[in-house]
């Protein structure tokens, strides 16, 4: 009877978690169609330490993970490593952590706005935006460690709420989850601090009544996981953090206008709702970060908010619009979504409360004619996000780094010929090691040996050599190509190269998902 | 209030034409409007036509400056992107569906709301120089904070103010500040109100004086 009594309470919220399941579960293992090189690297390394209990640079249950060069922060492999173990390593089981975070957020969002505003059908509509939202269905689609970082955040926000509002012990599981985010990504770095910030403004009157000692044990708690990253700045593992940060790049303008021209730049109506950042693996394409139409509703639900909200609402959600943009603003990218996805948690609540008062509005005015007219529009809006997002976006070949896993899986017919892959910053090497499921306790032996860290001091360094495979820049012009040699190179360098050589054979190609040659594989005569 | 509020709306319209044209259509494009707009509100009572009536003052004031130029032509993109996006859709491309979701009409409007939503970025109009000041962006936040805790009187400057640049993102260009010059006028009225309203809520609390404005 109780079950079915919080069945039929919760019903449209499962309604809600179940078209969110949808959105996110779908065909997951082949849109994105192809694995971006830090989903195969997390995904990799997690095979790594589930054999051999150390990472692919032979490192022993790493809490960082050097990877690339860009010393990931770990928890996300660890989170992946189940889905391994039951599924093997594939597309499927290293993107699933993040889609089930991403439908868990679902949940935390309701709840969230539920404490925050007392109103469920504002905690309703939350998580029903938060569920179809074109951004959040792009980060859970990955394996993005941001996504795991915004969920560990809304449970932090969540305990953070019930603690303050009488459950006084829970801040120790905020404390938890906050201390959490720190070791997922590396902008929690710096959006965690701000945002307990936020928090503890917003709700001074109420955190001072919690009991002095818990609060200590929160801090000491933070101060626990906080001593990795400490350590890693000690230790030098900042490489990611120096290349990116804006500090340590001349633009040419001041610094504080740089830093505010990425700040607007975020809220520009472009970024917003009609192109989204510069990487196409953020947002659909010709799609932004929110569909166009919650353009209308971010405004109606910011004018409410003024004038309806409390105190303590308006400055939660505006202090949060106002600090949070700060990740993606300090680093040298103009406008990255990557950085600033707990931006939305307050811009989500705002677009709810918009469509909250446009229901009070039309429910009592115009209901028959307008309504329904906004709603078919909406639909049609969400449609053409549905259709930029499964049928354009996979053929975008920019976005996926589309093309390697055919290669590695054509390739491996040729066991014992020489193999010359061309080097990028995709890092071939890894899709190799994860396609090809290369024994890592083999990979820990040479690691050592073929991988060269960045010359200039940036994250990235490179994999020369593995096996019978070398990874390199093919210029025929500087150097001709041994006899009885494969390579394999875009349909782009295959033409370059050609002017200066041309005894070669074809042996295969991979085409794009349109049908476009992208790679050749030749073998020199 | 009043005074001191057209007071700096003045100094501040004198000064940006000071500074950015020789051009005397211009602060007549300006003093045009002001008027149009003054007159309207007085005379249309109903405000069901008080908005369409500001929005095409504002259109043909524009216009009146420079010609719509519709850059159609010189904006062959959303063409391009209507043609990959039937592309991306193999054999269906040519599928009612398809049709009428992606065509030039849609991509064109796209553009359009783009090119919009431009004049209204922060770097154009606050950091890069050429329109406000970078402090205007807290009196323009107090602006907005006060308009919306009491709109009354408030909606022709604001339509005034979404209206502007509809003429110049027709011209699918990046904004520029004359072509966007009729938002001055709102947007220095909205910034001075918010500077008073700071600066009376600053003396309220410092002196503990009631101090109204």
């Amino acid at each position: 009877m109780t079950i079915l009594n919080s069945l039929n309470k919760y019903k449209l919220l499962l309604v809600i978690l179940l078209i969110a399941s949808v959105l996110r579960l779908w065909n997951l293992q082949s849109i994105p169609p192809h694995l971006r090189n830090d989903e195969a690297a997390l995904g990799y390394n997690a095979y790594s330490v589930l054999e051999t209990g150390k990472d692919e640079h032979g490192e022993f249950l790493p809490i960082i993970f050097q990877s690339f060069g860009d010393w990931k922060m770990g928890l996300y492999v660890y989170l992946a490593i189940p889905f391994i173990a039951i599924l093997g390593l594939n597309e499927l089981a290293v993107r699933l952590p993040s889609a089930l975070a991403g439908i868990i957020s679902v949940w935390l969002i309701y709840e969230i706005v539920n404490l925050l505003f007392a109103k469920i059908r504002l905690a309703l509509i939350s998580a029903f935006i938060f569920a179809i939202s074109p951004t959040f269905i792009a980060f859970s689609r990955g394996a993005w460690e941001v996504n795991i970082s915004l969920t560990m955040t809304l449970a932090a926000i969540l305990f953070f709420l019930k603690a303050i509002n009488g459950k006084n012990a829970l801040l120790m599981l905020s404390a938890v989850f906050f201390g959490l985010t720190l070791l997922t990504s590396h902008t929690a770095k710096m959006a965690t601090p701000l945002l307990l910030l936020i928090l503890i403004v917003s709700f001074s009157k109420q955190f001072r009544q919690v009991s002095k000692k818990i609060i200590l044990l929160s801090i000491l708690t933070i101060s626990i996981f906080s001593i990795p990253v400490g350590l890693s700045f000690i230790e030098g593992k900042i490489a990611r953090l120096t290349t990116l940060s804006i500090f340590s790049y001349q633009s040419g303008l001041p610094l504080v206008q740089s830093i505010a021209n990425r700040w607007f730049s975020l809220y520009s109506g472009s970024t917003l709702f009609i192109r989204g950042d510069t990487n196409p693996q953020h947002t659909a394409p010709n799609t932004g970060a929110f569909l166009l139409l919650d353009n209308i509703l971010l405004i109606v639900g910011t004018i409410t908010l003024i004038k309806k909200g409390t105190l303590i609402q308006k400055f939660f959600v505006f202090s949060g619009l106002l600090l949070l943009p700060f990740p993606s603003a300090l680093t040298i990218e103009k406008v990255n979504l990557e950085r600033v996805l707990p931006l939305f948690i307050p811009m989500i609540i705002i677009i709810s409360i918009g469509i909250n008062s446009f229901w009070d509005v039309f429910t009592k005015r115009f209901a028959k004619i307008i309504l329904p007219i906004f709603i078919f529009i909406y639909l049609l809006n969400y449609l053409y996000f549905l259709d930029q997002y499964f049928i354009h976006g996979p053929k975008k070949n920019d976005a996926w780094q589309y093309g390697y896993k055919e290669i590695f899986h054509k390739i491996s017919n040729f066991k014992n010929d020489e193999i010359v892959v061309q080097q990028s910053l995709e890092h071939p090497y890894i899709f190799f090691l994860f396609y090809q499921r290369y024994d890592p306790l083999k990979y820990q032996q040479i690691s050592g040996q073929v991988f060269i860290p960045n010359k200039e001091g940036k994250d990235m360094g490179l994999v020369s050599r593995i096996d019978n495979i070398e990874f390199m820049d093919i210029d025929w012009s500087k150097i001709k190509p041994k006899s009885k040699t494969i390579f394999a190179m875009p349909t782009f360098k295959l033409e370059q190269n050609s002017k200066f050589y041309d005894d070669y054979n074809m042996i295969d190609e991979v085409r794009d998902l349109n049908g476009f040659p992208i790679f050749k594989i030749v073998q020199t005569l | 209030m009043l005074i001191a509020l057209a007071t700096i709306v003045v100094v501040r319209i004198f000064l940006f034409i000071n500074f950015n044209a020789d051009d005397w259509r211009i602060p007549l494009m300006i003093f045009v409007t002001v008027l149009g707009v003054f007159f309207i509100n007085r005379i249309i009572k109903n405000s069901q036509f008080l908005y369409p009536a500001i929005i095409i003052l504002v259109l043909a004031v524009n216009g009146f400056y420079k010609p719509f130029e519709f850059g159609f032509n010189n904006n062959p993109v959303p063409v391009w992107i209507t043609d990959e996006q039937r592309r991306e859709h193999g054999l269906n491309y040519d599928s009612p569906g398809v049709l009428v979701i992606h065509n030039k009409v849609v991509n064109y409007a796209f553009s359009f709301l783009e090119h919009y939503f431009d004049y209204f970025r922060g770097d154009f109009l606050f950091t890069n120089g050429t329109f406000l000041y970078f402090f205007d962006i807290l009196f323009i936040g107090v602006g907005f904070w006060m308009i919306i805790k009491s709109p009354k009187g408030w909606k022709p400057i604001i339509i005034w103010l979404f209206a502007a640049p509809i003429s110049a993102a027709l011209n699918f260009q990046p904004p520029t500040s004359l072509k966007a010059a009729n938002m001055l006028i709102p947007l220095t009225v909205i910034s001075s109100f918010g500077a008073l309203k700071l600066m009376s809520l600053i003396l309220k609390m410092g002196k503990g004086v009631k101090y109204k404005i």
